[in-house]
């Protein structure tokens, strides 16, 4: 049925294109606000997205890859309204890759804030990969596909992404006392 | 379930909740908009009538004698005419080894900075484009290269004075922030790109001033195998780059520039997760450091033997090939001499801040180094950014005397890996 409706699309008609928009809307304005995190420059990105998959659809040379596609379009898109839009830049630090993992997970599930502060630290080209992955269930290939990297460095990234957004949590949920005692996993 | 899992899990569940449910209300909008916009028309696209793989093929036809002869003869000519016009007595570079120090250069938000050898005189070069990255001095010190972001991202190359900037590559297929890698005689480059249509990564080498733009394995759909991050042997002979393998390991391989004679190289299996390579300066040893699970392994090309050098990741090599510094608990530095004997005695390069994440210790700032080691030229120094992002650390490489700092106007990102933003420009001595 896509298919169908993208070929038509493809082929000039706006009716048929006025439907894939209208099926994929929701899930580009929702993926747009967790990467750029501000409503209306979600609403701008999603509209180039769509603006520009309705310009140039004719050239998509696989159109079973529309989805694909679209999303590449919406990261793209993201990116560049974040990089107009960036007021200052995130102090962002990279902890390192074999620091201990959180021993209790449930002991942090209702902390939403200190998520939200971890996510916050990303660049919105890390923001993306765990949105693509995690929010849009993409399988790995098909992120590493939407952001235009190889898989090993969209697995390398995604798991530097996490690793922020972990010790977010596990920087409050980690008592002073085994700081002092220096453990390490 | 597993703590993973339930982090992962805890993780979707938090975006699906700040996703919400409300479909947005500016459809009708956007479909005025599209009904006003013009659709570009299929054959407007070169994808379509270019092949989209440059696919070395090796010769294709012979060459006559009398071509070979001429290409020869003018190649001698313009030899001799570069000799005369670069002076023969200059003073060059060692071919490998320690140099001098020249300026510290640095990606500073928009602009790329240099500072004298000893963190001082710090000034502005030129203005770079928004988000420019992976900045990598050629190894005569002569130029610099780093590579744009965006849709459609490039790879400058420009003089060490910032004049002259030449695109040597430019695509949507460059993949973002991918590293590339300089060739010994700083003559070419190497880089990944990704060949969407066919979902694979591959490798490609282009000369430094864009031409003879090269894809050096030919990937296909069927293949599926991803290959990456390429690094050039001090040699010259080859070009190393990662594979993604069926089992989901990631591993290390080797090919000659010509793009013949690929090896696939029998180290331990490396996580995808931490990717990290380095090949020794010194041209005589065909080593490589790299990272496998939470350990630092050197490996022989010659004999194929692993060694153990130490618990981390982020290694690095001194100028001379004759140690390695890595990350474990903070930046540590040991002799490959005594790594090959099975007793390194690490120092450390910066004082450690412990254990745990960088963003634990703010006390740390300005003092303990969050990223990788990289040396000044002549090896006596090494260099690394703060556990804040916010300057750059200098430390002398025996671990003696103070720290120094060059602040840095805007922070680096760090979250997507500290590289790339910060490079120490090599004169002869």
């Amino acid at each position: 049925m896509q298919l169908e409706l993208v070929e038509r699309a493809r082929r000039g008609d706006h009716d048929a294109f006025a439907a894939l928009a209208g099926a994929a809307i929701f899930r580009l304005d929702a993926a747009a606000r967790l990467i750029l995190r501000d409503p209306d420059g979600a609403k701008d990105a999603v509209q180039e997205t769509l603006v520009r998959a309705w310009r140039d659809l004719p050239t998509l040379r696989s159109p079973d890859r529309f989805d694909a596609w679209l999303h590449r379009l919406l990261v793209h898109a993201c990116i560049d309204e974040a990089r107009r839009h960036r007021r200052q830049r995130l102090d962002v630090v990279l902890n390192p890759i074999h620091a201990p993992a959180i021993d209790d997970a449930s002991s942090v599930m209702a902390d939403r804030d200190q998520l939200e502060r971890g996510f916050s630290r990303l660049e919105p080209e890390a923001r993306a990969l765990i949105v693509l992955h995690h929010y849009l269930d993409l399988p790995l290939p098909e992120v590493a596909i939407a952001l235009g990297i190889p898989l090993g460095t969209a697995k390398s990234r995604l798991h530097r992404a996490l690793q922020v957004m972990r010790a977010a949590l596990d920087a409050d949920a980690r008592p002073r006392a085994e700081l002092a005692e220096g453990r390490l996993a | 379930m597993t703590a993973n899992d339930d982090f992962t899990g805890m993780i979707s569940g938090w975006l699906d909740e700040k996703a919400g449910r409300g479909a947005p209300g500016y459809l009708d909008e956007i479909l005025a908009r599209t009904t006003r916009t013009p659709q570009r028309p299929a054959w407007s696209s070169l994808e379509r009538w270019l092949p989209v793989q440059m696919t070395f093929s090796g010769r294709l036809a012979p060459i006559p004698r009398l071509a070979w002869a001429i290409a020869v003869l003018a190649m001698l000519v313009l030899a001799a005419a570069a000799l005369l016009a670069a002076g023969v007595g200059q003073r060059r570079l060692p071919t490998f080894g320690a140099a001098a120090n020249g300026q510290i250069v640095f990606i500073d938000g928009g602009n790329l900075r240099v500072a004298a050898a000893d963190g001082t005189n710090e000034r502005t070069l030129i203005p770079l484009p928004d988000g420019a990255e992976r900045l990598t001095i050629s190894p005569d010190g002569t130029r610099f290269a780093y590579r744009t972001r965006g849709p459609v991202p490039s790879i400058v190359v420009a003089n060490s004075d910032g004049s002259n900037p030449v695109v040597v590559a430019r695509s949507a297929d460059l993949g973002t922030g991918e590293p590339f890698a300089w060739s010994p005689d700083s003559r070419r480059l190497t880089y990944t790109r990704v060949l969407v249509a066919d979902r694979i990564a591959t490798i490609e080498v282009v000369d430094a001033d864009g031409s003879h733009a090269t894809q050096l394995i030919q990937g296909s759909a069927a293949d599926a195998t991803d290959r990456f991050a390429p690094a050039w042997s001090p040699d010259g002979e080859w070009i190393s780059f990662f594979s993604g393998e069926a089992n989901g390991y990631v591993a290390l391989n080797v090919i000659h520039p010509d793009g013949l004679g690929a090896q696939w190289l029998s180290t331990s299996p490396m996580n995808p997760e931490i990717i990290d390579m380095s090949w020794s300066p010194d041209p005589a040893q065909s080593r490589v450091v790299y990272v496998a699970g939470q350990s630092v392994k050197m490996f022989d090309l010659v004999t194929s033997k692993e060694t153990f050098v130490g618990t981390g990741f982020w290694p690095t090599w001194s100028p001379d090939g004759e140690r390695i510094s890595w990350w474990g608990l903070g930046s540590l530095a040991a002799k490959v001499a005594d790594v090959l004997a099975g007793h390194a005695r690490p120092i450390s390069l910066f004082p450690s801040f412990g254990s745990g994440y960088c963003q634990d210790h703010p006390e740390a700032a300005g003092k303990s180094s969050c990223g990788p080691a990289h040396w000044s030229p002549d090896g006596l120094f090494v260099y690394a950014p703060d556990v804040a992002g916010k300057s750059i650390l200098i430390a002398r490489s025996d671990g003696s005397g103070t720290v120094r700092s060059i602040m840095l106007e805007q922070p680096i990102g760090l979250a997507d890996g500290p590289g790339g933003l910060v490079d120490w420009q090599a004169i002869a001595p």
